[in-house]
């Protein structure tokens, strides 16, 4: 028994805050299976992100929950996982500091749109241009996604509370 | 429903103020297919709903003059087939390719932006119109892997010569002597990429530091990198070079062509 209960195997390509892991009780710790693997060190289980979103040991996940996990999962991959996402272009712009942040959470957003569609297909919206990230039609319910640091700016910005916006560790 | 948005986020960071706008969001007409085959259906003039399938198969089907609000192509862990469909028209702005295989499927005066074909496949397409910020990849990326037992998306027999391109690329092995490529100052096609680079980095190791030697470096981090990631032949856009002026790249193409 590997304490995720049936729950099904566990998935290496993903990686998510151990604390958050901790707190769900749904996670075992693992060694790194690559560099890319460092961040957390902690494995999520398959489920968690995929089939019918629910939570090991009952308790349906969120909108929120289901982007948070899958940004920050699709975040922890690295750089050279997110430049795929980035036009030739863009990933250009990486080695200016002024403008790397901004790409990365450029590639962080599409990297999460074709995680969701590929995990949840035709649960959610995304919508690119301004506005709020994520519609889950499912439940009529839009996300934000966002850094940490900018979870207050987009709160106000947006006239929402925290239970709206879905964060990613830049 | 209504979707906060906002004019200009540099003014609302400025400001601090909260959303000054809302958008109607209506997702009644969303269309989403699962497990279907469908022969000469069609889709044209689709607009302000988003378009989806899973594990389809399309044959002559027509998706021409569509404006979606975004558009999966192959959503799911399944691929999604398009056999001699049309999008012509189409102006596609949010687009998910997932396992998309499309075979002898005409693109005609389309506008195509934000197509990121990690496991997408084209075979004897036909494209014209324009074609932005987008890359086609040879091998299978990312989280793709876990889904296809193939390695290598197959990609040959289109036909790009009519369609400009503003920032696209192609990377992981795409053999492009199997496609016709548009032509012209804005476009960079380097056969053998690996050792003109090599060459050209040589070249200005060997001289004194200078401007134009730090723009060279810069400028060869990109392509240098794409050869190494199993790119043979190179085809860049000159839009694609954000960070230098255009008359350093156009000095830097100049020696390189």
């Amino acid at each position: 028994m590997n304490g995720l209960g049936n729950a099904g195997t566990v998935d290496r390509g993903y990686v998510v805050d151990p604390i958050l892991c901790t707190k769900l009780g749904i996670c075992t710790p693992q060694a790194p299976q690559s560099l890319g693997d460092t961040v957390g060190n902690y494995v999520l289980v398959a489920s968690l992100i995929t089939g019918a979103g629910e939570l090991v040991g009952g308790g349906e996940l969120t909108a929120k929950q289901i982007i948070e996990n899958v940004s920050r999962a699709e975040r922890a991959q690295g750089l050279q996982y997110l430049k795929g996402f980035l036009s030739p272009a863009e990933a250009r712009l990486l080695s200016n500091p002024k403008m790397a942040a901004l790409t990365i959470g450029k590639a962080v957003h599409r990297a999460t749109a074709r995680a969701l569609d590929r995990l949840y297909p035709g649960r959610f919206k995304y919508f690119e241009t301004r506005g709020m990230d994520f519609l889950d039609k499912t439940k009529n319910k839009l996300i934000e996604l966002a850094t940490e640091a900018q979870k207050a700016y987009k709160m106000r910005k947006y006239g929402v509370g925290p239970e709206d916006v879905a964060t990613y560790i830049p | 429903m209504l979707r906060p948005t906002s004019p200009d986020e540099t003014i609302m960071f400025a400001t601090g103020a909260k959303s000054k706008g809302y958008a109607m969001v209506d997702t009644s007409r969303d269309i989403f297919l699962r497990h279907e085959h469908q022969v000469a259906v069609s889709y044209a003039g689709l607009r302000h709903a988003s378009f989806g399938a899973l594990g389809c198969t399309f044959e002559g089907c027509d998706f021409s003059n569509m404006r979606p609000d975004s558009i999966s192509f192959a959503s799911g862990r399944e691929p999604t087939q398009y056999r001699q469909c049309r999008f012509d028209g189409s102006r596609f702005k949010k687009v998910i390719a997932g396992q998309a295989r499309f075979e002898k499927c005409t693109f005609l005066d389309v506008d195509i932006r934000g197509l990121f074909a990690h496991s997408a496949e084209f075979i004897d397409c036909v494209f014209s119109g324009v074609l932005r910020t987008s890359v086609f990849f040879g091998r299978v990326f990312g989280n793709d892997q876990k889904d296809v037992p193939r390695t290598v998306n197959e990609f040959r027999g289109n036909d790009f010569s009519a369609m400009k391109f503003i920032d696209v690329g192609f990377r992981q092995g795409i053999d492009l002597s199997l496609q016709r490529l548009p032509e012209g100052d804005g476009y960079l096609y380097l056969r053998n990429a690996g050792q003109k680079l090599a060459s050209f980095r040589q070249k200005y190791t060997q001289q004194p530091p200078s401007k134009r030697r730090q723009e060279v470096f810069e400028f060869l981090k990109r392509p240098e990198e794409e050869v190494r990631d199993g790119q043979v032949d190179l085809f860049m856009c000159k839009d694609s070079e954000p960070l230098l002026s255009r008359d350093a790249v156009d000095a830097i193409w100049d020696e390189l062509r």
